[in-house]
C-alpha cells in the first residue's frame, strides 16, 4: 500500500475492523500467556497507526516525517535532563518559528491576553477588551481553516507528483504544519482566557 | 470436557446481577430468594456465641440487617473503589460508616488503602465488593450445579486506573478470574445490539445509583466502535436520595426539634422512605412522606411531582455537559445519533427521560429512547454477551467485537508541575506511548516518573496514578542515558509500564507505586477463601448449602400454622404443604444436593398461595402506616419469597 495523503477513509476503517477481528486482546482471551501479550501488543500498535492515519492533520505530520520531513510532532516528548524528577517537554512553543505576517498582531494579542489574566484575577471585567479577544479568536479560526484548505490543496501533488513537485510539496507543508501549529496554540491560548 | 462457562457480571453501587450466555440469549441468574438483583449490600453477622469470626451476609439479608444494626452494615461502597483516605472521607460525609479508627485520627499511612469500620472487624472497599462477587458466584455455581471461575466484571465507563484495578482485585479476592473489564455503557449497547443486526451511531446514557456515563458509539458490521466517552462517577440516585434524606432532616429538626442526625437507624428509615417516594414519583403525580417520630410526633409531608423535579433540577443537570462534551469529542451534532439507549434506575424518572430528549433532539425527530430491556438488567445482560465473546462459545456472538476507549489522558509529570500528555482520552485501547527520559546529574542511577489521569493543565490537579522509579541505570555521564518508557492502556483500561535503557541494552527496573491501591501480596492475603472455605471442596459445599436453604424454608413452614393466612388456606392446600414439608425434610437428611433443592422446589410451590395471603395481609398493614418494603421484610421472617427457579420448573 502506498502512502498517500488523500486516503480512502472508508477502505481505511474496513481495513482497520478487518485487523481488529484478527488480532483484538477479546480473541486471546483464553490463549496463552505470550499469545496474549503478542496480542495487546499489536492491537495498540494497530489502534495508533488508525489514529494516526483517520486524522488529516496527524496523517500529514506523519507521512512526511516518514520522508524525513523536519517536524516536531506534537506527541513527540523531547528529552531532557532532570536532577532526581524526570523531566519531560513537549516542545510546542517555539518562539523561532512565529509567521512573519502575523508578528505584530500576536504581539498585540499577548498583551491583551496579560491584560485579561490580570483582570481576572482582580475579580474585574472588560467588556471591550473581551470583544476585542473574541474577535481575534475568530480571526485565528478563520486563518486556521485556511491552513488547512492550504494543506489539502498540496495533497494531489505530494500523492501523484514526481519527485521535485513532492519535494516542493513537502516543503510547503512543512511550513503549513509550523503555521498551524502556532495559530493553533493561539487559539488554545484565547479560548482559555475567554473561558476562566 | 466443555470449556468453563464465562459469567458476566454487573457489580453496582445499589444492586449487582450475574448474568450468562443461554445459548444465543443473555439470562440474568436468579439468587435463592428469587430475585434477579442481589441488592450491594453487606452486613457483619453477630459474632457467634462460641467466638470466632463472624461471617459476612451479603443481598437483600444485609438490607434487612440495615435497620436493626446499622453499625454493621455497609452499601454504596463500589463510590469508595480505588480512592485515597481523603477522597473517601469526602465521601463518607454522606454516608454512615466510619473510617477504621486510626485512619480517621490520621495515624493511618495516607497510601494505604482506607479500610472501613463494620462492627468489631475493618474492610477495604476491594474486599467488600469481593463480598459480593462470592455471592454472585454461589448464586451462579448453584444455577449451573459446576463451578464458576472466569468472568467479565463491568465497570462506569468513567473510572480511572485504580478505580480499575481494586475492582479487578476485588475478583481475584472472590476467587474469579476476570477475563475483562467492560464499561458499563458499551455493556448495554452490546446488550440491545445483539438482536439487530443495525448500524449507525448511538448514544448511551447511564444514570445508575452512583455514577453517570455517556458513551457513543458507531455499530458497523457487528463491530461496536467507541466513539468518545464522558461521566461523573461522582453523580447518580444516590444524590437525589441524599437530597430527599437532607431536607426532610432540616424539617423535622425545624419543625419537631428532632435533630435524628444523631440516630443512624432512624436516618437509614428515613433514607429507605426517600427512595420510597423516589420511586412513588415515577408513576404517581404526588406521594406523601409519613414519618412517625420516637416523641410520637408526625413528620407529614406532601412531595409533587412537580416540587420533586425542581429540587433534582440541578443534579440531573449536571450530566448534560458530559453528554456535549462526548458529542464535541466524537465530531458529532445532536441530530447524528440515531439511537439513544437508557441504562441505569435513574433513567426511569420522567424528568430524566425529558432531559435525554432535549439533549438528542429525539421527539423533534420521531423518535423515542430504547427503554426495551429493563435499565437495571441491561448491562448485566451485556457483560455476558461480553463473556461470549471472549468465551467464543456462542454463535450469537461469533461476529461481534468491542472496541473501546480510554477515558481520560494519560500524563506525566513534566518540569514545573505542568502535565505532558501522553495517551489522549478517548483513545481506543489497547493504546501505547513511548517516552524518553535521561538523567540529570553525573552516576544518577535512579530516575523518578509520576503518571497523572485527567483533562487539567497541571498534575496537582488530575488524578495521580503511580510513582515509578526506573532503577539501577548504569553509571553515566548526566544526560547521556536514554530510558525509553512505554506506557501500554490495555483492553481492561488499566496501566502497563515497561522500560529499557538504550544504551546498554538494560532493562531497567521499575518499581510500581499505585499511589491509591493494594500491592500483589495485599490482595493474595485477602483472598476470601484462604481463610473463608479453603478446606471445603466444592460439592460438599453445595450440600451444606442446600440443606441451609432447606432449613430455612422447613423452619418457616413449621411456623406457617400460627400465621392469621393460614386459616384462609383450603384443606387440600395445607395437606400439600405438609406432604412438602415432609418430602423435604428426609431429602434434607440424603447427601444429594440436586434431590434436596428439587424437594425445595416442591415445598415452594406448594406454599405459594400461602405467601400471596400474606403479602396481602402485608399490604393492609401498610395502609396502616407502614411501608410497602419493610411490611415485605416483616414476612421475609416468615416464609422464603418465590424460590429462584420455581417460574421456570412449573409453568
Amino acid at each position: 500500500m502506498k502512502p498517500r495523503l488523500n486516503l480512502d477513509l472508508a477502505a481505511l476503517e474496513t481495513e482497520f475492523h478487518r485487523l481488529s477481528r484478527k488480532l483484538h486482546p477479546d480473541r486471546f482471551a483464553r490463549a496463552a500467556e505470550n499469545e496474549k501479550q503478542w496480542s495487546l501488543a499489536d492491537t495498540a500498535l494497530l489502534n495508533d497507526a488508525y489514529r494516526t492515519l483517520k486524522d488529516p492533520l496527524h496523517r500529514t505530520e506523519y507521512l512526511l516525517k516518514l520522508e524525513g520531513a523536519d517536524i516536531v510532532l506534537e506527541a513527540d516528548a523531547e528529552l531532557n535532563p532532570g536532577p532526581i524528577q524526570a523531566q519531560v517537554g513537549n516542545g510546542r512553543k517555539d518562539p523561532s518559528r512565529i509567521p512573519a505576517d502575523l508578528l505584530e498582531e500576536v504581539f498585540d494579542l499577548n498583551m491583551q491576553l496579560e491584560e485579561m489574566r490580570g483582570l481576572h484575577k482582580r475579580g474585574g471585567a472588560d467588556p471591550e477588551l473581551r470583544s476585542s479577544l473574541t474577535r481575534a479568536k475568530k480571526k485565528f479560526d478563520r486563518l486556521l481553516g485556511e491552513v488547512d484548505m492550504d494543506l489539502r490543496a498540496e495533497w494531489l501533488a505530494w500523492d501523484e507528483g514526481d519527485q521535485a513537485a513532492r519535494l516542493a510539496a513537502q516543503e510547503r507543508m512543512v511550513a503549513l504544519l509550523d503555521r498551524r501549529r502556532y495559530l493553533s496554540n493561539l487559539v488554545r491560548d484565547v479560548t482559555e482566557t475567554l473561558g476562566a | 470436557m466443555a470449556k468453563a462457562r464465562v459469567v458476566g457480571i454487573d457489580l453496582g453501587t445499589t444492586n449487582s446481577l450475574i448474568a450468562y450466555m443461554q445459548g444465543n440469549t443473555p439470562v440474568v441468574i436468579p439468587g435463592t430468594d428469587g430475585s434477579r438483583l442481589v441488592p450491594s449490600v453487606v452486613a457483619l453477622d453477630p459474632v457467634p456465641p462460641e467466638g470466632g469470626r463472624a461471617t459476612l451476609t451479603v443481598g437483600s439479608g444485609a438490607r434487612m440487617a440495615l435497620i436493626e444494626t446499622p453499625e454493621r452494615v455497609i452499601y454504596s461502597v463500589k463510590r469508595l473503589m480505588g480512592r485515597g483516605l481523603e477522597e473517601v472521607k469526602e465521601e463518607l460525609k454522606l454516608l454512615p460508616f466510619h473510617l477504621a479508627s486510626d485512619a480517621a485520627a490520621g495515624q493511618a499511612d495516607p497510601h494505604e488503602v482506607p479500610r472501613i469500620q463494620l462492627g468489631e472487624v475493618q474492610f477495604t472497599a476491594p474486599e467488600i465488593s469481593a463480598y459480593i462477587l462470592r455471592q454472585l458466584k454461589r448464586n451462579a455455581e448453584r444455577f449451573f450445579g459446576a463451578p464458576v471461575t472466569q468472568a467479565v466484571i463491568t465497570v462506569p465507563a468513567y473510572f480511572n486506573d485504580a478505580q480499575r484495578q481494586a475492582t479487578k482485585d476485588a475478583g481475584r479476592m472472590a476467587g474469579l478470574e476476570v477475563l475483562r473489564l467492560v464499561n458499563e455503557p458499551t455493556a448495554a449497547a452490546l446488550a440491545y445490539g445483539l438482536d439487530r443486526s443495525k448500524e449507525g451511531t448511538i448514544a448511551v446514557y447511564d444514570f445508575g445509583g452512583g455514577t453517570f456515563d455517556i458513551s457513543i458509539l458507531k455499530l458497523r458490521d457487528g463491530i461496536f466502535e467507541v466513539l468518545s466517552t464522558n461521566g461523573d462517577t461522582h453523580l447518580g440516585g444516590d444524590d437525589i436520595d441524599n437530597l430527599l434524606l437532607t431536607i426532610a432532616l432540616d424539617e423535622i429538626y425545624a419543625e419537631h426539634g428532632v435533630d435524628l442526625r444523631r440516630h443512624p437507624d432512624a436516618v437509614q428509615a428515613l433514607r429507605k422512605a426517600a427512595i420510597d417516594a423516589k420511586i412513588g414519583l415515577t408513576t404517581a403525580p404526588v406521594v406523601h412522606f409519613d414519618v412517625e417520630l420516637a416523641n410520637g410526633d408526625h413528620y407529614l409531608r406532601e412531595i409533587p411531582r412537580e416540587v420533586f423535579e425542581l429540587l433534582i433540577e440541578p443534579i440531573l443537570a449536571r450530566t448534560a455537559a458530559p453528554c456535549k462534551q462526548a458529542l464535541a469529542d466524537a465530531g458529532l451534532q445532536p441530530e447524528q445519533i440515531d439511537e439513544v439507549v437508557m441504562v441505569g434506575g435513574s433513567t426511569r424518572i420522567p424528568a430524566v427521560q425529558k432531559l435525554v430528549d432535549d439533549l438528542f433532539h429525539l421527539s423533534a425527530r420521531g423518535k423515542k429512547p430504547h427503554t426495551e430491556l429493563n435499565p437495571d438488567e441491561v448491562v448485566a445482560l451485556g457483560a455476558a454477551v461480553q463473556a461470549g465473546i471472549l468465551a467464543g462459545d456462542s454463535k450469537a456472538t461469533e461476529e461481534l467485537l468491542l472496541l473501546d476507549v480510554t477515558p481520560l489522558s494519560l500524563g506525566i509529570e513534566a518540569l514545573g508541575g505542568t502535565v505532558a500528555r501522553i495517551i489522549e482520552r478517548n483513545s481506543t485501547i489497547p493504546a501505547s506511548a513511548t517516552d524518553h527520559f535521561t538523567t540529570g546529574v553525573d552516576g544518577q542511577a535512579n530516575v523518578a516518573i509520576h503518571v497523572v489521569q485527567g483533562e487539567r493543565e497541571l498534575a496537582t490537579d488530575c488524578r495521580s496514578l503511580a510513582r515509578f522509579d526506573l532503577k539501577g541505570i548504569p553509571p553515566m555521564s548526566a544526560g547521556l542515558p536514554r530510558i525509553e518508557v512505554k506506557f501500554l492502556i490495555d483492553a481492561d483500561g488499566i496501566l502497563q509500564v515497561s522500560a529499557l535503557e538504550q544504551r546498554s541494552g538494560k532493562a531497567a527496573q521499575i518499581e510500581v507505586k499505585p499511589t491509591y491501591g493494594l500491592t500483589d501480596e495485599q490482595v493474595e492475603n485477602m483472598i476470601l477463601d484462604s481463610y473463608d472455605h479453603a478446606e471445603e471442596d466444592f460439592a460438599k459445599r453445595l450440600l451444606i448449602e442446600a440443606r441451609n436453604e432447606a432449613n430455612t424454608l422447613l423452619a418457616a413452614a413449621s411456623r406457617a400454622p400460627e400465621n392469621p393466612a393460614w386459616e384462609q388456606l383450603t384443606e387440600e392446600e395445607r395437606t400439600r404443604i405438609q406432604v412438602a414439608r415432609e418430602y423435604l425434610a428426609h431429602a434434607a437428611m440424603g447427601e444429594d444436593p440436586a434431590a434436596i433443592r428439587e424437594a425445595v422446589l416442591i415445598l415452594d410451590y406448594a406454599t405459594r398461595r400461602f405467601a400471596e395471603l400474606m403479602m396481602d395481609a402485608a399490604v393492609s398493614s401498610a395502609l396502616r402506616g407502614k411501608t410497602m418494603d419493610a411490611a415485605g421484610e416483616d414476612l421475609g421472617e416468615e416464609v422464603t419469597a418465590p424460590h429462584a427457579m420455581a417460574p421456570a420448573e412449573f409453568k
